[in-house]
C-alpha cells in the first residue's frame, strides 16, 4: 500500500551522470570522425568516465540495501500499528467523508455487536441512536469543511445491534491528504457506560448515606470533620456549616477524658466502641461508634467513616428489662422460700409428729406380729415421708441459706452434690466470716454455683471439683473449677459452648447482683468459672449497677 | 430410779404430742411440761427446772441455737439436745456452740432419740450417726493437706503463678499479669501443683494460707 518510491538524490545524480556519459560519447564519437581526437585519448576519457560510472553504481547498490531494510522495517512498524489498532481497547473507526466505515478494529465490532467484515462499507449513523444522528452529520461535515480545525470531543449515543443504546466519549479527526484536503475521518469511541454506572451508584449512594437517620460523618487523619450528613445534624443539633472543619473531639463532653480522635485514628480497619456524646444542647448520650477506615484518597489522606448510635434510650430499655428479670427472679426466689419452708414447717413437721405417734403406739401394749409389722411399715413410711419433705423442701430453696447463710449454705450444697455426682468436691471459704451479704448476693452466688456444679456433672466428665468462697478487701469471688475434659471457647459469647454451659442464666444472675461472671476453659484444662462481686454491691440489696 | 424430767420445745404442738408420746411411754424419762417458742420456755424452765430441754432448731422468735444460749446463760447446768429436721452438720454446729450438749434428727427411730436422751442424761455428747459421719469426712479431706510438700520446689516463676492463682486469679489474667502465653501459665500451673502435690485450686489455697502468701494481703487483688 506505500506509493512508488522516490527517486533518491544519488539516483538522480546517478542518472544525470549516465546522461553526461551518453553526451560524452556522442561528442567524442563526432569529434573522432572529425579527427579532432586522437584514439588516445579518447580511450583515456572514456576510461575516466567508466570509473565515475563504476563508484556511482556502487554507492547506488549500498543505497538500495539500506533502502530494503528501511522497507522492512516500516513493514514491521506498519504491522505493529495494524496490531495496535486492531486489538486496542477502544474502539477505532476510519470513515470515509461521507461516514461510511473503510476500516474498524475488534472493539468497534464487539461495540458495535457486529463482524468486522460485515460493518466495512455501512454508514456509521446506522449505529447512532435516532436522537444523536444529526449531531454526527454536522459533526463530520463540520470537519470535512474544516480540515485543520483540530479534533471533535463530543458525546454519542451509540445503538449497538440488537442491544442496548449506551453512550460513548467519541473523538473524530481529519485524515488528510498531501494537499491537506480531508480525506477520511478517524474516530475513537470510549464506552463510557460503565464510568456512568459507577458515577449513578455514587451519587445514589452519597444521597443515602446524606439522606440517612443515622448520624454519618467522615474525619481525616488529623480528626478534622469533613463531612456531616442530616442523621448527624439530627442527633448533635450542629448544622453542617458549623461543625465541618471543626475537631471531632469537640462532640464529646467537656468534662470527659479519653479522645475521640485517638479512637478513631487507632481503627485499622474497622471498630466499635461506646462513648459518651454531648449534643450542641449539652444532653450526653451514650454513644456506640463504629469506625470504618476508607481507601486512601488520591491525595493518600486518611479518612474514616464514623457512624453513631445513640444508645440512650435502649440502654434504658435495657436496664428496665433487667430490673424487670431481677425481680421476676426475685419473685421466684421468695415463693420458692416460701414453699420450701411451708413444707418444712408444716408437713414436715406432720411427718415428725406421726413418725413419733407411730413411735409410741408399738409402745403402747400388746399387738399381734400381723399388727406389729404393719405398725412398722407405716413407721418407715412416714420416715421416708419426712426425709422427702425434707430433700424437696431442701432443693426448693435450702434453709441453711436463709439462716446460716452463704458459706454454710455452699458447705451444704458441695457436700450433697459430692454424695449424689461421686465426683471428689472440695471447698475452701476465706476471709468471708460471720457478716452476712443482702439475700441477692448470697442468692446469686449460691445458684451460681450450684448451676456450675449441676454442669461440672453433666459435661465435664471431672474427678475434682473445687470451690472457692473468698472475701477481700474488693469485693467476694466465687470459684468453680474443675478438672474435667474442658470446651473450647470461642471469644463470642453467644456459642454453642456457652450455650451448652448455661452461661447465660449464670451471667445473669452475677450481673443482677452486680457481678460479674468470667469462663475459663481449653480442652483438657477442665473449666473454670469466675464470679466476682465488687464490694459496694455486698452489702445492701440495692439496684445492680448498670 | 426416778425419771429424767424432760422440757419441750417446739413450736409445732402436733411434734410436741408425738414426742411427748414416745417419752413418756418408758420408765427413764416423762416430759414435764412444753412451750412454743424460746421466750416461754425460759419462764417455764425457771419454774420446772428440768434435766433435759429438748429443743427444736426452728422456731418463730428465737432459733432454737439463740433460746439454747439464753438458757444456758441463765441455768449454766441446763442440759439442752437440739432436735431439727436440718441433716446438716452446720446447723448442728450452730447449737453445739451455743452450748448445746447434743443433735438429733427428728427423723431419727425412736429409739435413737432415746438413746441421745440417755446419754446427755449421762453427761456425754451425742450427735446423730448421720452427721457424725460427715464430720468424720470432713476431718479426712483436711487431714490431708499434710502431704503438701515445700515451697521451696518451684521456681520463682512458678512461685508467682500460684500466688495469683490463690488469690484467685484466671489463667488469663495470670498470662496478662506475667507477660506471657495462656499457653506457658497453664503449663506452670499444672507442674508446681504436681510439684507440690495439689490437686484443685482449694489445695492452691490452702497452701498459701499455710505458707502466709495470703495473709498479708487478704484478698489482694480478688476482684
Amino acid at each position: 500500500m506505500l506509493a512508488a518510491p522516490m527517486p533518491s538524490r544519488k539516483h538522480i545524480a546517478f542518472k544525470q551522470r549516465c546522461e553526461e556519459a551518453a553526451a560524452l560519447f556522442a561528442s567524442m564519437r563526432h569529434r573522432l570522425h572529425s579527427g579532432g581526437l586522437e584514439p588516445a585519448e579518447v580511450l583515456q576519457e572514456l576510461g575516466n568516465v567508466l570509473e565515475e560510472l563504476e563508484v556511482s553504481s556502487e554507492e547506488l547498490r549500498v543505497q538500495s540495501t539500506e533502502l530494503k531494510s528501511a522497507h522492512s522495517k516500516i513493514e514491521a512498524e506498519r504491522q505493529r500499528y495494524e496490531e495496535l489498532f486492531e486489538f486496542a481497547p477502544d474502539s477505532y473507526l476510519v470513515l470515509d467523508t461521507n461516514g461510511v466505515i473503510v476500516e474498524c478494529n475488534r472493539a468497534a465490532a464487539a461495540l458495535l455487536n457486529r463482524d468486522q467484515s460485515y460493518l466495512m462499507g455501512k454508514p456509521f449513523a446506522l449505529f447512532i441512536a435516532a436522537s444523536d444522528k444529526k449531531v454526527f452529520r454536522s459533526r463530520i461535515a463540520h470537519l470535512v469543511h474544516h480540515p485543520q480545525s483540530g479534533a471533535q470531543l463530543f458525546e454519542l449515543e451509540i445503538q449497538p445491534q440488537s442491544r442496548s443504546a449506551l453512550p460513548a466519549f467519541t473523538t473524530m479527526g481529519c485524515i488528510l491528504d498531501a494537499n491537506q484536503a480531508a480525506i477520511g475521518i478517524r474516530c475513537i469511541l470510549h464506552d463510557m457506560s460503565s464510568v456512568r454506572r459507577l458515577e449513578k451508584e455514587r451519587t445514589e449512594l452519597a444521597a443515602m448515606v446524606e439522606s440517612s437517620n443515622d448520624p454519618i460523618f467522615g474525619v481525616d487523619g488529623r480528626g478534622i470533620i469533613r463531612n456531616w450528613n442530616k442523621g448527624s445534624e439530627r442527633l448533635f443539633g450542629y448544622k453542617k456549616e458549623e461543625i465541618v472543619g471543626k475537631h471531632v473531639d469537640w462532640l464529646l463532653p467537656v468534662k470527659q477524658g479519653g479522645s475521640l480522635s485517638e479512637r478513631i485514628n487507632e481503627c485499622q480497619d474497622h471498630a466499635e466502641f461506646e462513648m459518651v456524646c454531648q449534643s450542641k444542647k449539652g444532653t450526653d448520650m451514650d454513644c456506640l461508634v463504629t469506625v470504618s477506615a476508607m481507601q486512601r484518597s488520591a491525595a493518600n489522606e486518611q479518612l474514616f467513616a464514623v457512624v453513631i448510635r445513640d444508645m440512650t434510650q435502649s440502654k434504658r430499655a435495657n436496664q428496665l428489662l433487667q430490673t424487670a428479670l431481677r425481680r421476676a427472679v426475685e419473685a421466684q426466689e421468695e415463693e420458692r422460700q416460701r414453699i420450701s419452708r411451708e413444707l418444712h414447717d408444716h408437713l414436715g413437721q406432720g411427718a415428725a409428729a406421726l413418725m413419733y405417734g407411730l413411735a409410741s403406739l408399738s409402745n403402747s401394749g400388746p399387738m399381734s406380729s400381723q399388727q406389729q409389722q404393719e405398725l412398722s411399715e407405716l413407721h418407715n413410711l412416714s420416715c421416708k415421708l419426712a426425709k422427702d419433705v425434707h430433700t424437696i423442701s431442701w432443693e426448693l430453696r435450702p434453709a441453711a441459706l436463709d439462716d446460716l447463710g452463704l458459706p454454710a449454705a455452699l458447705e451444704q450444697l458441695v457436700r450433697t452434690w459430692s454424695d449424689r455426682s461421686k465426683i471428689a468436691a472440695e471447698l475452701e471459704i476465706a476471709g468471708v466470716g460471720e457478716k452476712r451479704f443482702s439475700t441477692l448476693v448470697e442468692t446469686s452466688i449460691f445458684r451460681i454455683a450450684q448451676e456450675a456444679l449441676t454442669n461440672v456433672l453433666k459435661h465435664s466428665g471431672a474427678s475434682l471439683v473445687s470451690v472457692v468462697l473468698r472475701q477481700g478487701k474488693n469485693g467476694l469471688l466465687l470459684i468453680v473449677e474443675d478438672d474435667g475434659r474442658g470446651v473450647l471457647l470461642k471469644t463470642n459469647a453467644s456459642n454453642v459452648g456457652s450455650q451448652q454451659l448455661g452461661l447465660t442464666s449464670m451471667k445473669y444472675r452475677a450481673a443482677s447482683a452486680g457481678g460479674t461472671l468470667e469462663i475459663e476453659s481449653s480442652p483438657g484444662k477442665g473449666v473454670a468459672i469466675f464470679v466476682r462481686i465488687p464490694f459496694a454491691n455486698l452489702a445492701s440489696a440495692s439496684e445492680p449497677q448498670a | 430410779m426416778s425419771k429424767l424430767r424432760i422440757f419441750l420445745v417446739d413450736d409445732h404442738a402436733l411434734v410436741r404430742d408425738g414426742l411427748k408420746m414416745v417419752i413418756n411411754a418408758t420408765n427413764e424419762f416423762e416430759v414435764v411440761g412444753e412451750a412454743s417458742d424460746g421466750q416461754s420456755a425460759l419462764q417455764e424452765i425457771s419454774r420446772l427446772n428440768p434435766d433435759i430441754v429438748l429443743m427444736d432448731a426452728a422456731m418463730p422468735g428465737w432459733s432454737g441455737a439463740q433460746a439454747t444460749r439464753q438458757m444456758r446463760q441463765t441455768f449454766p447446768g441446763l442440759k439442752v439436745l437440739g432436735l431439727s429436721a436440718h441433716e446438716d452438720l452446720a446447723y448442728a454446729r450452730q447449737f453445739l456452740d451455743s452450748g448445746a450438749c447434743g443433735y438429733v434428727l427428728k427423723r431419727a427411730a425412736a429409739k435413737d432419740l432415746l438413746q441421745a436422751l440417755e446419754a446427755v442424761g449421762r453427761g456425754d455428747k451425742y450427735v446423730d450417726p448421720i452427721l457424725a459421719a460427715q464430720a468424720v469426712q470432713d476431718g479426712n479431706d483436711h487431714s490431708n493437706r499434710d502431704r503438701m510438700a515445700d515451697a521451696k520446689a518451684l521456681s520463682e516463676r512458678e512461685t508467682k503463678v500460684m500466688m495469683l492463682l490463690a488469690q484467685g486469679h484466671s489463667n488469663k489474667e495470670i498470662a496478662k499479669a506475667l507477660g506471657v502465653s495462656l499457653k506457658t501459665v497453664e503449663t506452670y500451673k499444672s507442674r508446681s501443683m504436681s510439684k507440690l502435690g495439689l490437686v484443685g485450686r482449694t489445695d492452691v489455697i490452702r497452701f498459701a494460707l499455710k505458707h502466709g502468701w495470703l495473709r498479708d494481703n487478704p484478698g489482694e487483688d480478688v476482684i
